[in-house]
């Protein structure tokens, strides 16, 4: 079978790629910045590799209705934008050229691959749509260029014109899962702090930085959203009565409850899905402890017990392991411990400031912020190896970050543009863009993979 | 060339004793395997040739060095806790009515909750106030400046108005009536971003309900 023989091809292709990018190497080190004092010099980091990406062109759909978009390029600009943020894909560097090879291509009533592997490119995808009274389908070929064979052929139905967005996050989804066997994000939202609207509320976004909303409106001080049962459910602190109270709130707006209204923190939410328990922060017996508890505040269990600060919990995917922040050895440092409490150990060794621990969804991988020459970066702290692998390179400070569901891609916030705002990246640090640019954003939270 | 065999069985012998000698000198029950075990401190003169000097007392023997392996290894997590900061009241769940001049806001140094002598000062007047009018419940603010990271600011603006809190209550003021909270860095009074804004940024406040 032919299409079998490219899929493995390019799957291996792809794998290759994905192992790479988990084998970092050592990078000799530049020179020594200038010492600041009180900082350890050399934490001794790795560079991840950077994965390859595809080029794949993807011309305007055809219209085989009577109505067309305003747009011609309204679904595939959201198709080149998912796939970009892949990782895997980059639109060709000549965008003029695909329009002209498509209508050749029309013209003469067949596909000239030699002129899109001129492009060049190594992916194609064409498209036709039909619209009528608002009921939008999208049929969809992606061919491989170099051999000419396409890969498949799907009919996208069932969708509104106001869906369109999610319409083409189910294309690029879709591609992706075919070609690398991984499940796509392109359909993922993304919860946050805002203070656009002169007070910081929590906002919601999709995974492309469209569609930003508030969830909530309470008008005081909002802090550390985190996804909760079903991802339908988000948990966040909130000032409203004077007190950071843990509140309850659906995604897609709505209701809101309070969960946890002890006195003093109740912060830092994280809620696992196969533990079915909330890990938080509590400030109720005079510093701050961890707690776990149902997703009412209910059967409370401490954690930790001693003098220092024990916050930013982070369970392991399994729900039997938290990560999480305590100075107890007299700075922030990472530390890990069971479920339950026992077992607490120290992760980091190295660096006087490691904080916001993100425990990675396949389980090997920790990421968190750590301060080196008083900047702030993000690192992979590598489970199996523990190297460190930097992300960002001093491009002012960034912090908090979080996983994708897929493991890949990280969201993070960073203020190399003067203010906080939130940003994505791959996990080899590649493919930085910005989501936000309204007012000051950060606390990103990427939800859990949709229903 | 030819050895005697009177002259092997003396060699033969002589290692024979050597061998019976120092097993012979090792009678002592009490294994020494480290040459830590074997140190003592040099008894020092009573009289320094510097007599400005303080003689410092002698450090104790040390009698009994324990195996290693008896050695007790101190449990990570005491179970129960020392608790120095008593836990938070319940909260009033109203906002502050506002600060009054003679509670005097500190301020701290960076990436820190240790109270500065200038810091104890302002807080030795604070705590005079407070005696002097028994039954007023104060909420502490903890604040930080924008460096750090946003969740762990939280934490240690609370940890700042926690030492102010423990540094109050051992003046003897009734801990029924201190609130603390912790804004982290999301209330700075210099929106600047310098150390001169930073530093009027870490403080902890005075707000009275």
């Amino acid at each position: 079978m032919p299409m079998s023989c490219w899929r493995l091809r390019h799957a291996a292709l792809l794998t290759g790629c994905i192992l790479l990018l988990s084998m970092p190497t050592a990078v000799p080190q530049p020179a020594a910045p200038p010492k600041a004092p009180g900082e350890v010099i050399d934490i001794g980091v790795v560079r991840p590799i950077v994965r390859v990406r595809e080029i794949i062109a993807i011309p305007n759909f055809n219209a085989k209705s009577a109505s067309a978009f305003k747009d011609p390029a309204l679904l595939t600009n959201i198709i080149y934008n998912d796939l970009e943020l892949s990782g895997y894909f980059r639109r060709p560097e000549h965008p003029e050229f695909v329009e002209q090879n498509h209508r050749a291509d029309k013209r003469t009533g067949k596909i000239e691959f030699g002129e899109w592997l001129r492009l060049p490119a190594a992916f194609l995808l064409k498209g036709t749509y039909t619209l009528s009274d608002d009921q939008l389908e999208v049929d969809c070929l992606l061919y491989d260029v170099a051999s000419g064979k396409r890969i498949f052929g799907k009919t996208f139905s069932d969708y509104t014109l106001a869906e369109h967005r999610i319409l083409a996050h189910r294309i690029a989804d879709f591609i992706i899962k075919y070609i690398t066997h991984e499940e796509g994000i392109a359909n993922t939202k993304i919860l946050f702090v805002s203070s656009r609207l002169g007070h910081k509320e929590i906002f919601i976004m999709d995974v492309d930085g469209h569609n930003q909303h508030p969830l909530t409106a309470e008008r005081s001080l909002t802090a550390t959203p985190c996804w909760g049962a079903n991802a339908t459910e988000a948990y966040f602190t909130t000032y409203r009565d004077f007190n950071p109270d843990l509140c309850g709130v659906y995604s897609n707006g709505g209701k809101l409850w309070f969960i946890s209204r002890r006195p003093g923190f109740n912060i830092s939410p994280a809620w696992s899905e196969k533990a079915q328990r909330i890990a938080l922060t509590l400030g109720k017996d005079g510093n701050s402890e961890i707690y776990t508890m149902d997703r009412n505040g209910q059967q409370l269990k401490r954690l930790t017990f001693n003098r220092a600060i024990d916050s930013s919990p982070s369970w392991s995917p399994q729900g039997n392991q938290i990560a999480f922040t305590s100075d107890r050895s007299g700075q922030p440092q990472l530390y890990i411990m069971d479920s339950e409490g026992f077992n607490a150990r120290r992760l980091t060794f190295k660096g006087t400031y490691n904080d916001s621990t993100a425990w990675s969804p396949k389980g090997n991988k920790i990421a968190f912020t750590a301060r080196h020459l008083g900047v702030f970066n993000i690192y992979l702290l590598d489970l199996e190896t523990s190297d460190w692998i930097q992300l960002t390179h001093n491009q002012g400070n960034n912090e908090g970050p979080s996983w994708a569901p897929d493991g890949q891609h990280l969201v993070f916030t960073s203020d190399r543009t003067g203010t906080q705002q939130i940003y994505v990246m791959c996990i080899d640090g590649s493919g930085q863009t910005p989501l936000t640019s309204t007012g000051m954003n950060h606390s990103p939270a990427w939800s859990p993979a949709m229903p | 060339m030819k050895i005697s065999r009177s002259y092997l069985a003396s060699l033969f012998a002589l290692v024979l004793s050597l061998a019976v000698f120092a097993t012979g000198c090792r009678t002592s029950p009490q294994v020494r395997d480290h040459w830590w075990q074997l140190w003592r401190p040099a008894k020092p003169t009573t009289a320094s040739i510097y007599p400005e000097d303080q003689i410092l007392p002698p450090p104790p023997d040390i009698v009994d060095a324990q195996p290693l392996g008896q050695i007790q290894m101190l449990p990570l997590e005491t179970p129960v806790p020392p608790e120095i900061t008593p836990p938070e009241p319940a909260p009033i769940r109203v906002e502050p009515r506002g600060i009054v001049s003679e509670l005097k806001t500190v301020y701290f140094d960076y990436d820190s909750a240790m109270l500065t002598s200038e810091a104890r000062a302002m807080l030795e007047n604070n705590a005079q106030w407070l005696l002097q009018h028994p039954g007023i419940q104060i909420q502490i603010e903890g604040h930080c400046d924008e460096r750090g990271t946003i969740e762990y600011n939280y934490n240690l603006g609370q940890r700042r108005a926690n030492s102010v809190k423990e540094y109050l209550l051992s003046k003897g003021i009734d801990p029924g009536t201190i609130h603390t909270i912790s804004y982290g860095e999301e209330r700075p009074v210099d929106p600047g971003h310098d150390a001169g804004a930073w530093k009027k940024n870490r403080r902890t406040q005075f707000l009275i309900y």
